[in-house]
This record gives structure tokens, sequence and C-alpha cells, in this order.
């Protein structure tokens, strides 16, 4: 291995990392207030991949256009996901909620399915992506840098949100007690709705790159992501953003280098090899890497 | 200044409360001593508006609450500081009070509150930037009771202060709440821990089995001491 093939892939791997990584933190933090699963967080992935498909490849709306309306339009699901499917369901069990996200699931699926196509189908994507940037010796491609520089946009601003907004303070008190952040105030539903709305965003945009990157939409493509995504969690320690954040990275990490460089008969099994690694991080880590002690004693 | 009507209360199937009735008035401090499962914390989550009570009604300054919601009880003037502190974890001191003022937008509102709470919790203001776990279990005792003192209540509910601290911490807690009463606070004090509230409340409630049973000025149930704990408390706290 050249080290300029090495730091090549390691740009890959941060790019594909902060992407899981997008996907992870819109996961973590609605699991953060409602402790459930959102299943269909996924298929707010496949809900951007339509409607960029529906404004671009069907009405040639400017492709950035399609893209920032397949976001909000993700965004738009989540809100209404919260409302339909998980907001009557507020004293119901765990089981009842992860059943209910299962639901949501399948209904966006198979209207996916009876109003547009069951076949996948593929989106013309902008030559600028295809790119490849050649600085010296270093071969990267544009779909890379763009997706990295985006990412880390998006996980900045959220930072931003969490640490310096007062909604931001009162959804992070919210992933630790939901009870009691009630009792200081915070309105229940308000909190639920904005956990879900920047959920929606981070799987739009999210959702956006992924479809830029596999240049397909189908009806079912949501259930790769959400299980990036949930891997991603339960490397970095469930619950945790941070943890989301650094489960997305490693476990991008292990994608693109064992893509790279496991020999070539053993490549149709990269996923297996990523997961057998992830196997591995939780046997000498079973809460996740980012879990600490303390939090043992709540 | 707050009325607990005829409440009957409960999850599921089961009531956990029946017919509570109590009172608190304005300066006091009240005590609702029971043992563990007798009720105490339903009741709390009734007052608060966590829990809708089946039949009755809670009563504060005049005005119907039960049915509102945690907010707007807040902002009416009711603050809880929960059983076992439940600081934010992972939040810094300083977010933990910021937390707690939630309801108040004005910046400079919440910094005159910050800055007596700090006149009374000097620690805390040393420790802003620190983590609020990593506070002692008497400082982050200190850290909820301050907490709830940020949203400026005039009723205070405080779910068992006193479990977990060691006897010299508890005494340091209950100093405290007095010296909050001779501020003009009023209080509902939760307690499994008979004799230090017994010690500075003024009147005191003893709950068994979802049902008020006693009732009377903090004197006679302290002459009642003993006999309080082995037929109401179960065991010795």
């Amino acid at each position: 291995m050249t080290a300029e093939l090495f730091i090549q892939q390691l740009i890959n791997a941060i790019s594909l990392g902060s992407l899981y990584a997008l996907l992870a933190l819109g996961l973590a933090i609605v699991y953060g207030v409602l402790k459930v699963l959102n299943f269909a967080h996924g298929d707010l992935v496949a809900v951007t991949g339509y409607i960029m498909w529906f404004f671009w490849m069907k009405y040639e709306i400017p492709f950035a256009f399609a893209v920032i309306a397949g976001i909000l339009g993700a965004t738009g699901i989540s809100i209404l996901t919260e409302l339909i499917a998980f907001r009557p369901l507020r004293k119901a069990s765990y089981a009842v909620k992860l059943i209910s996200s299962l639901a949501v699931s399948i209904i966006i699926q198979n209207l996916i399915r009876m109003f547009i196509d069951p076949r996948p189908r593929g989106l013309r994507i902008p030559a600028v992506f295809d790119k490849v940037i050649t600085v010296g010796s270093f071969h990267i491609g544009a779909l890379s840098i763009i997706t990295l520089l985006i990412s880390l946009t998006a996980m900045g601003i959220l930072l931003y949100f969490l640490l310096r907004t007062r909604w931001g303070l009162a959804l992070r008190a919210a992933a630790v007690d939901f009870e009691v952040t009630r009792l200081v105030g915070v309105p229940a539903n308000r909190t639920i709705s904005l956990a879900f709305a920047i959920s929606g965003l981070l799987a739009g945009i999210g959702g956006a790159l992924w479809v830029i990157r596999t240049g397909g939409i189908a009806p079912a493509m949501g259930l790769n992501p959400i299980i990036k995504a949930f891997v991603s969690n339960v490397i970095g320690g469930l619950g945790s953003l941070t943890g989301a954040v650094v489960g997305g990275l490693i476990f991008g990490f292990f994608d693109i280098f064992f893509k790279a460089f496991l020999p070539g008969g053993a490549r149709p099994f990269v996923d297996a090899f990523a997961l057998t690694a992830v196997v591995i991080i939780l046997f000498f880590k079973p809460q996740g890497i980012m879990f600490k002690k303390e939090e043992k004693l709540k | 200044m707050l009325n607990v009507k005829k409440i009957t209360a409960g999850y599921g199937a089961a009531d956990v409360l029946h017919d509570v009735q109590m009172n608190v008035e304005k300066g006091e401090i009240v005590a609702l001593l029971g043992a563990n499962g007798a009720g105490k914390s339903t009741l709390l989550k009734i007052i608060t508006g966590l829990l809708q009570p089946r039949q009755g009604s809670v009563w504060f300054e005049d005005q119907q609450i039960s049915g509102e919601r945690p907010e707007d009880l807040l902002r009416k003037g009711i603050a809880c500081v929960p059983e076992r502190r439940r600081i934010f974890a992972g939040l810094t001191v300083l977010e933990n009070l910021q937390m707690g003022a939630y309801i108040e937008r004005s910046k400079d509102v919440i910094e005159e509150k910050l800055t007596a709470v700090y006149e009374r919790f000097p620690v805390l203001k040393e420790r802003s930037r620190q983590q609020g776990e990593t506070l002692s279990g008497g400082e982050q005792q200190q850290l909820a009771i301050a907490r709830a003192l940020m949203s400026q209540p005039r009723l205070l509910l405080l779910d068992e202060p006193s479990i977990g601290l060691a006897p010299n911490l508890v005494h340091s807690v209950m100093d405290l709440l007095c010296d909050l009463r001779d501020d003009g606070l009023t209080m509902l004090l939760v307690e499994q821990n008979i004799h230090d509230a017994l010690e500075i409340a003024d009147r005191a409630y003893v709950i068994a089995s979802g049902s008020i049973e006693i009732e009377g000025s903090a004197e006679e149930l302290r002459e009642k001491g003993l006999e309080l704990e082995q037929t109401y408390l179960g065991e010795i706290s």
C-alpha cells in the first residue's frame, strides 16, 4: 500500500463516515427524547430520493432545487410521522412505538410502490460529482470532498444549535431525563417535534448525498442507510450524539478500507467483514465506545 | 395556598391514592411522610401535572390547577426538586441552572437569578463549568434545589431531598430549607426520614397505602415519633 493510496482512501473513509454520522445523528436525536429507534428513518432517505427524482428527472427543475425540495420533504414527513405514529402512543410501551415506526416504514415503501413505481429507477447525477480532483499525485473524487464538506457543515450547525441555543439546551436535557425536563417547564410535544424535525433534516441531507452516491432510487432503498445508521449508533453507544458521530466515522472507515484492501474475491463480503469488526468492538465495549462508567450509576 | 381535594389516582388498573386530602398554607413547611410505595411520589406527580387524577382536584391560590401541564404550573409558581436529585448529567452546572430558568426568556432576569443562586450556593459558582455528574452527592442536591429555585417558585415541592446523603449533609439540606422558609418560600417536603423532616416542618401528614392516616402539627407528630415509625414507616430509616 502506497502512502498516497492510503491517504486517498483515508479521505474517502472520513467522507463516507461523515455521511454515516449524519444518518446516525438523526436516529440518535429521536432516540434521545423518545428512547425508541425510529425504523422509518431510513425511508426518509427514500422520500428525499423520490422527491429529487420527481423534480429533477420528471420536471427538469435545477438539481440544487430538487435537492432542497427533497430535504424539506424528508423534514416534513419526519414531523408528520411523529404527529401520526408517535404522538397518539406517547404513553404506550417501547415495543408498541417500535412497531408503529415499522408500520410507517412499510407504509412509505408501499405508497412508493403503488403510486410511483415498484422497480428501481436511475437518477442522472450532474457531472460535477463525478469529477476527480488531482493535487500532485493525489486523486480524490469530488463527491468525497462535497460529502465531507456538507456533512461537516451540517454537524457544525447542529453542534452550535445544541450548545448555544435555548432549544438546543432543552433537547440535550431531554435526552438525559425527559420527565425532569418537563418539570423545569419545557413543553414535551414541542421538544419531540423539534427532535423529529432535526432528525428529518439530517436524513434529508444525508439522503441527498446517499442518492447522489448510488445514482438510483428504489422503494426499499431505506434499509441500507438505516442499518448503517443503527450500527453506527451501536458502535458509539446508543443514545450518545458524540457516539453516533464516532460510530459513523469508524463504520465508514471499515467500509472503505475493507473495500480497498481486501483481495478481489472477498470484496462482495465487505459488509460481513465490517460487521465482524463491529462485533469485535462490541465484545470489548458492549455499551459502545463513548459509554462512560458514571452512567451506570443512574 | 395549595389544596389537594379528595384525590384518587393510579396507574393502569390499580388506584395508588384514595381520597387524599391535604393543604399547605403560605410560609409553611409541610411534611408528607410515608414508606416506600405509600403514594408520596404519585401525589407529587399529580401536583406537578405529570399525572392526571382520576377523581378530585388540586387548587393553588384558589385556582383549580389539576389537568394543567407542568410548564403552566411552573409559570404559576410551583417548582419541584425530584427524587434522587436527577440533575442533568452531561450538562454543566451552569447549563443545569439555565434549564431551571427555561420558562424565563429575558437574559437579564436569568442573570439576576443566577447571581442570587450563586450567592446562596457559592460552591455552584466555583463549579459552574463542571459537568453536573462530577459533583459530590451533597453538591448535586444543592444543584437540584438551586435549579428549582431558578424559576422563582412560590411553592417548592421536594421529593426526599435527604435520600442517599450522609447525616451531616442531611442537616445542611434541612438548614437550607429553613433559610428558604425564612425568605418566604412555602414548601411541601416529602420524606421517609421522619426525624429530620419533623425537626423543621410546621405541620405533617402521614400517608400509608395511598391514604392520609394522620395529620397534625410537627410537634404532635414528634411526640408520637417511635409509634409512627413502627406503624407506618415499616423500617427505621
